[in-house]
């Protein structure tokens, strides 16, 4: 809300200084966002000139050559522009005028042809951003006249940002309402200046069809006016407020719109047909032309206007084309009511038509206003374009009944702000906000205005208490609560340890959006389970974030190749967050994942030994990830085919117990391709709420040995497709108590070994508690162990 | 005969003398000294040929054998000491090690900042006993609005546009509605803290269609305004330091009343609004940043979780954490936290 203080300050009288008055603003809830000051090197170097002559620049498609004359004879002006003729009155600055941009006018030589200032557009004055072209002023307009004060570039104005409890600041009165309240000024008469209600009859009938959508309507007729510009003093406080001038009747309305917070609206009575007005919901789906030329259509509950013919305007949203004040216009039928604010809300919103009624009348407005604004409204029109009031108020329907008085007990005040605040001087401040009070004992009952529509229960007097006393006035007091420890979810930690863990890797953290493309999500779906779909985004920002991510890696893929773009040579990362997916019905699954990618020559094995990301990179990382939480031992790793996204030789699930808590793998290579990222990009997701859900509990002490161990080793000859961990499983389900160990240390393929085989080699440690093992107990009990092996999985030793 | 032997002895001694000259390591010398003082060494064999000796030669005969065997002994330990002084002096030979030249395994990772923002003021806030708790990203009209006291079609739905997805979900627009599935669970006292990605349709150098929030929660009887400015004057200092100006000025949120935009004192300019080129552009001259959300939870918040509104009272706040770590770093576009350029991320 852009406030003019001149147009403030006739309202309040003896406003405090400018400091005083932006400090008190702010420090009760109207915070204010910006203070323009009046510039004064344009006050003094913009003025009005009339374009004589326009004709091309001889060495310059694009630019034009005007002889403009700006009072004191003509000079001729290089302009870009083409929405100017001869005989328009345009804003010149002249040489040595400094433009809000910072851009110093002088003269000067364009292409060779002499210019002498400049012709303004709205943006270059920083009036509005209107891009069309230069402006154009009103015809009548003479040349040579200061033209600062015609766009309100001459006033400082206040900018506030009003929240959208307090519709009832939407106005310059409202605001001198809320600074006389807070600055303890005074009205003045203007503001409280009574307009006589004319008699007679109206001869227009108002019939209000839908009473629950439009509680009060009134409308005056106005005959024999002139359209025209509006004097300058208005269209400068119009532009002061950051609108733009179109016409003495449409000015008018959008004058008391600010002025009173009260929407209005001009039909031209000559082009209304029949004699009522009605006010009722529209039926059947029908197209509307707005007074912007736009077809938009209305839908069953819309609430609109109608003559005789059919609609005429949107009901506290925008006009209709077809009656809309013109340039010919001499007679109108001027609007002002109070229609429901959902109802408005909701046409506005489905329409994306938000417009200064509409914002207003969403936020509530002043019924005790709706009557006089109009008044006044047609009082200012008689003003600026002649006519005359033709018979008396045509009404129907009446302003909304008092509201109930609110009791506001002094404890409540005490228990809500920490600190007494009196009876008296909780009155006081309800008092200087309009409420009509009563004092009931120690407590304060309370009326609200007809213009606050958020003071309605206990609890927002309260506010309005601590707003006036000054929330500074409340010293922060230490609440007493027991000794506790806070608590942090076990997910938490392990998020906050994986991070280290991870970082420690050497692997950075990314963080990506949570959208995804629709191709991307099926490509990569993630630790959901194949049932699900991925979730829609019905209003996403771009055509590629249409989805919400079903996985962490396209992210992650994403980033990499960000980075390789920009020559970062490794980039190993990771990422937190949260996936998503849909079941039946409205199930969402959220998961907590995490992920890490692996790309490119490992630099941690020494000097000589670096090579590309492999496999066994990746799964290095999440054992270590793991062991957060639980052994090695406990983590199962099964070979897989069925994630898309993955080489299908190359991947495993993870395994807790039965339950697959992840995924790791080589990126499927023709994924990779497409992707344009290297083909030995490893990648892994983990649910980390599974993973915690699985980790087996924490087990028992063991004791640490007494006696030594003595450790065999034994190759086997394999078929290619028999997994080490088959072996070693295989051993650990003999249940030898004098087993403590066995491990896989070298796989071999080549010289010496048959086709379609490889060797592997394990070595196997034999402990026990009782004793020292001789190495005739141990040769015998690995002899068995090798033998059972060789029979059980159809394998043989390797000599 | 005693002669002979005198001969022999001698050749043995030049012989072993010269081959512990020769021995140029421990092995060697250990081979020298089994060679001639061993058991069967040859200077043991020499005392067999004694039979031949007359009983008055032999004291004579043994004590020369002994004397040549000390001798032996004595070159072999010298020669020990002086191989190991070569050995050990031949370890701490060699070139200085180049400790400059690059060290094996990766450089360590980076956290990134937005996770280590979080953690940072969820610490300081846990320290002060506020524990952490979760709630959906993806959330009903119910928890993210209505129960938050935002009815269908209250004008301030407009402060929080909202991605919709099917079936009248969408995706939080604040980290608030973890307060009411806490609340609908656990009955006062309650300290908690919601951090988490929300979103909100909105895109340019200072608002990222995904961001990040911390939403505060205090119920119990009697907690009051006072207590509400205490502990957020607290944990901004704790945040921004000790000196740090804070005010509080009244707002509007529909689930708080009274409300409360909670400021500090411009952490670019000093709090003074203008820097050398003019108006401070970060606080826009002001010499206050909006830094947080707060205010006394409304009483309709309570009645839509079953709480005594008369009985508990509380307050919530809402920090967002990219606000934070952009003024603490320095970082003018939010669009850098998303982007994970390395050379970005590498700087935390
Ligand atoms: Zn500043």
């Amino acid at each position: 809300m852009r406030v003019p203080l001149g147009w403030l300050a006739e309202f309040v009288s003896e406003l405090p200084p400018l400091e005083q008055l932006i400090e008190r603003l702010t420090m009760a809830g109207l915070e204010v966002e910006d203070v323009e000051a009046p510039d004064e090197r344009l006050v003094t170097g913009l003025v009005t000139a009339r374009i004589l002559e326009k004709k091309p620049h001889p060495n310059a498609d694009r630019l034009s050559l005007c002889q403009v004359d700006d009072g004191d004879g003509p000079r001729q002006v290089v302009c870009g522009a083409t929405n100017m003729s001869a005989g328009d009155i345009v804003v010149l600055a002249r040489p040595k005028t400094v433009l809000p941009g910072g851009l110093k006018i002088k003269k000067s030589k364009i292409r060779g042809e002499e210019s002498g200032g400049m012709l303004c557009s709205a943006t270059e004055l920083g009036v509005s951003d209107d891009h069309t072209g230069i402006i154009v002023l009103g015809s009548d307009v003479e040349a040579g006249l200061p033209a600062a004060g015609l766009l309100g570039l001459d006033q400082t104005v206040i900018e506030l940002g009003i929240t959208p409890n307090r519709g009832d600041c939407l106005s310059i009165r409202g605001v001198a309402r809320e600074v006389a309240a807070l600055c303890g000024c005074v009205l003045t008469s203007a503001f409280d200046q009574a307009r006589e209600t004319p008699t007679g009859d109206s001869a227009y009938a108002i019939a209000i069809d839908s009473p629950d959508l439009c509680w009060m309507y009134r409308g005056v007729e106005v005959a024999g006016m002139e359209v025209g510009p509006s004097p300058a003093w208005m269209a400068s406080r119009l532009a002061a407020a950051g609108l733009r001038p179109i016409n003495n009747v449409v000015d008018v309305t959008n004058y008391i719109l600010l002025e009173y917070g009260q929407p209005l609206h001009a039909f031209d009575a000559d082009l209304l047909e029949g004699s009522t007005i009605g006010v009722r919901a529209i039926g059947e789906s029908v197209s509307f032309a707005t007074l912007d030329d736009e077809d938009r259509e209305l839908v069953d509950g819309d609430l609109a206007i109608w003559d005789s013919r059919g609609p005429v305007a949107i009901a506290g949203v925008m006009g209709g084309a077809r009656t809309a004040v013109h340039d010919g216009t001499t007679r109108i039928f001027l609007e002002s009511a109070l229609f429901e604010p959902r109802a408005v809300r909701v046409t506005s919103r489905r329409l994306g038509l938000v417009s200064d009624s509409s914002y207003r009348f969403e936020r509530g407005i002043d019924a005790s206003g709706v009557q006089s604004a109009l008044l006044r409204a047609a009082e200012l029109i008689i003003e600026t374009a002649g006519g005359k009031l033709v018979g008396g108020v045509a009404a129907a329907g009446a302003a909304p009944a008092d509201r109930a008085a609110v009791v506001v007990r002094t404890e409540r005040i005490r228990k809500v702000l920490g600190r007494e605040v009196s009876r008296d001087c909780a009155s006081a401040h309800f008092g200087a906000l309009g409420g009509a009070v009563e004092e009931v004992g120690v407590d304060v009952s309370v009326v609200a205005p007809s213009h606050r529509h958020d003071l309605v229960r206990e609890i927002d007097w309260i506010e309005e208490v601590a707003r006036l006393e000054g929330y500074d006035s409340f010293v922060p007091e230490a609440p007493a609560v027991p000794m506790h420890a806070a608590k942090l979810p076990p997910l938490h930690a392990f998020q906050r340890d994986a991070r280290v863990r991870l970082a420690s890797e050497g692997m950075s953290e990314v963080v990506s959006l949570s959208f995804c493309s629709r191709s991307l999500n099926e490509h990569f779906a993630g630790l959901h389970d194949h049932g699900t779909r991925a979730v829609g985004v019905r209003n996403p920002l771009r055509s590629d974030e249409g989805e919400m991510r079903r996985s962490l890696l396209p992210g992650l893929i994403a980033a990499h190749v960000t980075n390789v773009h920009n020559g970062v040579a490794v980039t190993d990362l990771f990422s937190l967050g949260r996936t998503f997916s849909r079941g039946e019905g409205k199930n969402i699954f959220e998961i907590d994942a995490v992920a890490g990618l692996l790309s490119g020559a490992r630099r941690d094995r020494g000097p000589g030994s670096a090579g590309d990301a492999r496999f066994w990179d990746a799964k290095g990382v999440v054992e270590r990830l793991l062991r957060l939480l639980v052994g090695g031992a406990q983590i199962g790793w099964r070979p897989t085919d069925s994630h898309a996204a993955f080489h299908p030789r190359e991947c495993a699930e993870i395994l807790l117990g039965d339950t697959v808590v992840g995924v790791v793998g080589r990126v499927h290579p023709d994924l990779a391709d497409s992707l344009g990222i290297r083909g030995d990009t490893c990648v892994f997701e983990v649910d980390s709420l599974l993973l915690l859900q699985y980790a087996p509990p924490r087990s028992a002490l063991a004791p640490v040995p007494r006696y030594p161990a003595s450790s065999r080793d034994v190759s086997f000859l394999v078929l290619h497709d028999l997994l080490a961990g088959t072996v070693v499983a295989a051993v650990e389900s003999m249940n030898e108590p004098l087993i403590e160990r066995v491990a896989v240390f070298d796989e071999y393929v080549g010289k010496g070994v048959p086709e379609g085989h490889r060797a592997l080699a394990f070595s196997i440690v034999y402990r026990s508690a009782e004793g020292t093992l001789t190495d005739d107990d141990v040769a015998e009990l690995h002899d068995r162990v090798v033998e059972r092996l060789t029979t059980d999985l159809g394998i043989e030793v390797r000599a | 005969m005693a002669d002979t032997i005198q001969q022999q002895l001698d050749a043995i001694e030049q012989d072993a003398l010269a081959q512990v000259e020769q021995a140029g390591d421990a092995a060697l010398l250990e081979a020298v000294r089994v060679r001639f003082l061993g058991k069967k060494g040859e200077l043991t064999a020499i005392l067999r040929g004694f039979g031949a000796l007359s009983a008055d030669e032999r004291p004579a005969a043994g004590k020369r054998v002994n004397a040549t065997k000390q001798r032996v002994h004595d070159a072999i330990a010298r020669r020990e000491a002086s191989v190991a002084e070569a050995v050990r002096a031949a370890r701490l030979s060699g070139h200085q090690l180049d400790v400059t030249l690059p060290s094996f395994g990766s450089p360590a990772g980076h956290i990134h900042p937005l996770a280590a923002m979080t953690r940072e003021i969820c610490d300081t806030l846990g320290a002060l006993g506020f524990s952490i708790a979760d709630g959906p990203e993806i959330e009903d009209d119910y928890h993210n609005f209505e129960a938050l006291n935002i009815p269908p079609e209250h004008p301030a739905r407009d402060m929080q546009d909202t991605f919709f997805i099917e079936d009248g979900l969408l995706l939080r627009t604040h980290t608030s509605p973890v307060q009411i599935r806490v609340m609908q669970e656990v009955q006062p006292p309650l300290m908690i803290i919601a951090p988490g990605a929300v979103y909100r349709i909105d895109d340019d150098n200072t608002h990222s269609p995904m961001f990040h929030q911390v939403e505060g929660l205090m119920v119990d009887e009697g907690i009051n305004f006072a207590h509400l400015k205490y502990v957020l004057t607290t944990f901004l200092r704790e945040t921004f330091g000790p000196d740090s100006p804070v005010r509080f000025r009244p707002s509007y949120f529909p689930f708080t009343e009274p409300s409360a935009e909670v400021d500090i004192g411009c952490v670019i300019c000093g709090g003074k609004g203008r820097s050398e080129t003019g108006n401070c552009r970060v606080c826009k001259g002001t010499g206050w940043l909006e830094i947080l959300g707060a205010g006394m939870v409304d009483p309709a918040v309570f009645e839509h979780v079953g709480y005594d509104s008369e009985r508990y009272s509380g307050f919530a706040f809402g920090v967002g954490v990219e606000r934070i770590a952009m003024l603490k770093y320095g970082i003018s576009d939010i669009r850098l936290f998303f982007a994970n350029d390395q050379r970005f991320l590498e700087q935390f």
